[in-house]
């Protein structure tokens, strides 16, 4: 299994060196990519049916950038050339990631609930337990998109 | 199977044996485990920004219009700039890893100066961004502005959230570059003086390399979600 000392430290560390090329080549893949970026942020899309050109836009601008750290990870970090268990660190550190993004679930699930709040008795509360703005006047001065309303209107 | 040598060996080392530290079975395993080492603090690394772009995702979901106003303050041509400076400093790392790997010492240290000097240009460029913000009275606080020409017509709360995930992300993302500049720094201190550490393995220098690019990772991810915002409709 292991080699005899003296072979083990004249061929110190025989690991896989890559050329150059691969290096320059990713770097000028990045710079392409970031220029695709930049263009396309100018020219807002038109959205298809029920999704809008903006999301479309964001949905692009992700995905050039998901790109371009896949290239930076597999080259510039070698983990293409890793072993498994190195893959599997990395895959664990987005898949963390993309599983914390489901919080937003919550945010975005908010005007579905029928919790009340302890505020029941408050007449310009709506008795609900999300944060509410102290303004009493009716008035939704810190809230203007009205994210936190429930019912929506 | 016994790694240990007693008495010198044919290099006048005693106990050395190349990179290979008696605890591992063979190289494979000991690059492995410094390798997987590495990643697991990179792990934590994107948990550490990772919750700040959810952060980010979720106040920008509440208020577009107001994000995209308050971002029409960042300067695209500065950010752009920094990214492209950020993309070259990835490559004369990885060139400097490549370079250890063939035990080229004084191109290594090219190398380390190079990235150095390209982080320097990243912070200088950060430097008069910031100073431009400052000016504006743009720093979330008691002196946030309260001129609605300034905010271009944004909520003067939501504004403040943007800056202030703008100065929180960015200014932890400088902090970074500032702390890889010095891991660099020791590492060229460490090949000048020819230190055994850095010069029979090159894993050392690729585990500066791997912390380098994740700096680099999260700025590829802040350019566009930042900077290039649509205009919400």
């Amino acid at each position: 299994m292991a080699k005899s000392p003296l072979a083990a430290a004249t061929h110190a560390n025989d690991h896989h060196v890559l050329s150059p090329w691969v290096y320059v080549k990713t770097l000028l893949a990045l710079f392409a990519l970031m220029a695709a970026t930049v263009a396309v942020s100018y020219f807002p899309l038109r959205g298809l049916g029920p999704i809008s050109g903006n999301w479309i836009n964001n949905l692009i601008a992700l995905g050039i950038a998901t790109l371009k750290a896949w290239l930076v990870i597999m080259f510039f970090m070698h983990v293409k050339y890793s072993t498994r268990l190195t893959k599997l660190w990395v895959l664990a550190g987005f898949t963390w990631l993309s599983l914390m993004s489901f919080i937003l679930v919550d945010y975005g699930t908010r005007k579905y609930e029928k919790t009340n709040g302890w505020a029941e008795g408050e007449s310009s509360l709506d008795g609900s337990a999300l944060p509410r703005d102290m303004d009493h006047s009716g008035e939704r001065k810190f809230d203007p998109n009205g994210i936190n309303l429930r019912p929506r209107g | 199977m016994s790694h240990a040598m007693h008495g010198p060996t044919p290099h006048g080392a005693t106990h050395a044996e190349g990179p290979l530290h008696h605890q591992f079975e063979d190289i494979d395993q000991q690059n492995e485990s410094y390798i997987v080492g590495m990643w697991t603090f990179l792990v934590t690394e994107v948990m550490f920004f990772g919750v700040l772009f959810l952060t980010y995702t979720l106040y920008r979901w509440a208020y577009p219009m107001d994000f995209y106003l308050s971002h029409e303050h960042l300067s695209i041509p500065m950010g752009a700039g920094n990214t492209v400076v950020l993309l070259i400093s990835s490559f004369t790392m990885v060139m400097a890893v490549h370079f250890a790997q063939l035990k080229q010492r004084m191109w290594v240290l090219k190398m380390l100066v190079a990235t150095i000097g390209l982080a320097g240009v990243f912070l200088v460029v950060k430097y008069f961004e910031y100073s431009s913000k400052f000016e504006q009275n743009l720093l979330p606080g008691p002196s946030f502005t309260m001129n609605p020409e300034t905010l271009h017509g944004a909520n003067l709360n939501h504004a403040q959230i943007f800056f202030g995930l703008y100065f929180a992300m960015t200014g932890l993302h400088a902090v970074h570059i500032i702390i890889g500049i010095g891991a660099m720094g020791v590492l060229g201190f460490l090949w000048q003086t020819k230190a055994k550490s850095v010069t029979e393995d090159f894993v050392p220098t690729e585990m500066v390399g791997l912390y380098w690019h994740f700096v680099d990772l999260v700025w590829i991810f802040l350019f566009p979600l930042m900077y290039l915002m649509p205009k919400p409709l």
